[in-house]
């Protein structure tokens, strides 16, 4: 009876954070106009999905980076109306801003039909701006490229008029989302658009995990930040400059094996567990023992003295008075990938 | 819904979390001399291997028997793990390694059975500035009361070193109980 109760309760707490995300939709198309007038362009702005709902944390923290992708996709996406003609477009240029529920999350979309972005000249400007070298340069693939533009101090205006002049880049939209346990996705086509996809949670309050052990010790892995489980043979990692990767669906997916990096005894295993794990628009694969389910968690900082525990965002208690930490995801990719991160530094 | 049950869960008395009653050493030994009105303060001694040692009881929160603990991956050597204290995660430290004794067992340690450590060994609660911690001693001797006039410093060579983890030594008939700075001491 009691339980029942506290059921409902929990419910109405979780109903009263949850906000429309047409709240900011509305304050986002009045900026789109604004901003097509400033930059000399014309625009058909869509909305879809401002009934979807989200945590009001998650909607608030939102407003800033989604304005940055539309600024985005007006400023330096779509064409001048002259060179959509030529091109043989219409003169007004499409932006739609869409969501739609998906499961425990939220997928934002803002896709544009404007110039799309060259990876090419997403090299020479990464250059130029000496993010990274010309030899550095010429062994990314077009994806990896494409993901330099999340790079801090980068943009690809081509004069200063038709900067967002802000200041901010997309590393900040990056940062942003990460922060929310959200992933970005970026699709473009030269010359046929643009379209940035944002997965997020639906709360931050009590958060689904994924319970998984490795060498005997249980973790659990908020299932937000989860893309995929696979299961992998141990003759199906490769290694590439000594770093283990599998390929999945053509891409190749680098590896973390959890038990070399927190230094505990290996178990002997010819078949592991990868649990797909995304970060903005990095991906990593973390190789596990076993699976042990998945739970509804209150995830409790560490706080005090276990502020500076790397890749451990918290604990929680599963119900049998046993602590079992949290990963944090986003600190682990960017550790396992910090020398994509390095990149920024030089 | 398992994130209340979790909280409700908190508030159970559970027997095996009960350390048991404090007895005082001898308290009743002291003659009460009228020229010395100073008032004695108390101080919990427990045992590190074989040597004693004591903090003020006025920094204990509580003293709890080893439950299980959570190996933290990549923290201080000097961090047995984490507990659940009635749903607050607590860090456990042992500080042996500190006063130059021979460390605790890892027993957050899957590896390491439980019967690694002694049935006596306790963890003590203390408030401290940096959050609150629980230290692992090997058994709680009970409460001694020490005149703060009796208090040695601790002798040179002894405690010193970078950190002042000892800030004296106090006596009592043929009993050592050297005090600690726990703030030090879990630094």
């Amino acid at each position: 009876m009691l339980e029942r109760k506290l059921d409902e309760l929990q419910k109405g707490i979780l109903d009263v954070r949850m906000v429309p995300l047409g709240q900011v939709f509305d304050k986002l198309a009045r900026l789109v106009r604004r901003i097509a007038r400033e930059a000399g362009k014309e625009i058909d702005f869509s909305i879809a999905g401002g009934d979807v709902e989200l945590d009001k944390l998650i909607v608030e923290e939102l407003s800033d980076p989604l304005m940055h992708i539309i600024r985005n996709a007006i400023d330096h996406g779509i064409e001048r109306p002259e060179r959509r003609e030529e091109g043989g477009k219409v003169r007004r240029g499409k932006v739609a801003l869409r969501a739609h529920t998906q499961g425990a999350h939220v997928v934002i979309e803002i896709r544009d039909d404007g110039a799309g972005i060259d990876p090419e000249r997403v090299k020479e400007v990464a250059v130029e701006r000496g993010l990274i070298t010309a030899s550095q340069a010429d062994e990314l693939g077009a994806r990896e490229l494409l993901n330099l533009i999340f790079l801090p101090g980068f943009s690809t205006a081509r004069s200063v008029s038709e900067l967002s002049g802000r200041g901010v880049g997309l590393d900040v939209v990056k940062t942003n989302i990460a922060h929310l346990s959200g992933i970005i996705d970026l699709e473009t086509e030269v010359g046929q658009g643009t379209a940035l996809t944002l997965t997020l949670p639906v709360t931050l309050a009590i958060i689904r995990a994924l319970v998984v052990s490795v060498s005997d010790r249980l973790y659990a892995v908020p299932l937000n930040s989860v893309l995929e489980i696979l299961s992998v043979r141990d003759d199906e990692i490769r290694t590439v400059e000594r770093r283990e990767v599998v390929t999945l669906r053509g891409r190749t997916l680098p590896l973390l094996r959890l038990a070399r990096l927190f230094d505990l005894p290996e178990k002997p295993l010819t078949r592991h567990f990868v649990v797909v794990v995304g970060l903005a628009q990095q991906r990593l694969g973390i190789v596990l023992d076993d699976l042990a389910g998945q739970q509804d968690i209150v995830a409790k900082p560490l706080g005090g003295r276990l502020r500076n525990v790397r890749g451990i965002s918290g604990a929680t208690d599963l119900g049998n008075r046993r602590t079992v930490l949290v990963l944090d995801v986003g600190a682990l990719v960017e550790e396992v990938l910090a020398p994509e991160r390095r990149v920024e530094v030089l | 819904v398992p994130g209340l049950n979790e909280l409700l869960d908190a508030f159970f008395y559970r027997p095996d979390e009960d350390a048991g009653p404090l007895f005082e050493l001898a308290e009743a030994v002291e003659p009460v001399s009228a020229a010395q009105e100073e008032q004695p303060e108390e101080f919990l001694a427990f045992a590190l291997t074989s040597e004693t040692y004591a903090v003020p009881v006025a920094l204990l929160r509580e003293i709890v028997k080893v439950p299980t603990l959570t190996e933290v991956p990549r923290a201080p050597a000097s961090l047995l793990g984490v507990m659940d204290l009635r749903g607050e995660v607590m860090p456990v430290y042992d500080i042996k390694t500190r006063l130059r004794l021979p460390p605790t067992p890892r027993l957050a340690r899957p590896e390491v059975p439980a019967s690694a450590v002694a049935k006596a060994s306790r963890l003590l609660v203390v408030r401290s500035e940096g959050g609150d911690a629980a230290i692992f001693v090997d058994q709680v001797l009970g409460v001694v009361r020490l005149r703060p006039s009796t208090i040695e410093p601790a002798p040179p060579g002894i405690g010193g070193g970078e950190h002042e983890y000892i800030t004296g030594i106090g006596r009592r008939g043929e009993a050592l109980y050297i005090l600690l700075d726990v703030e030090q001491c879990l630094t």
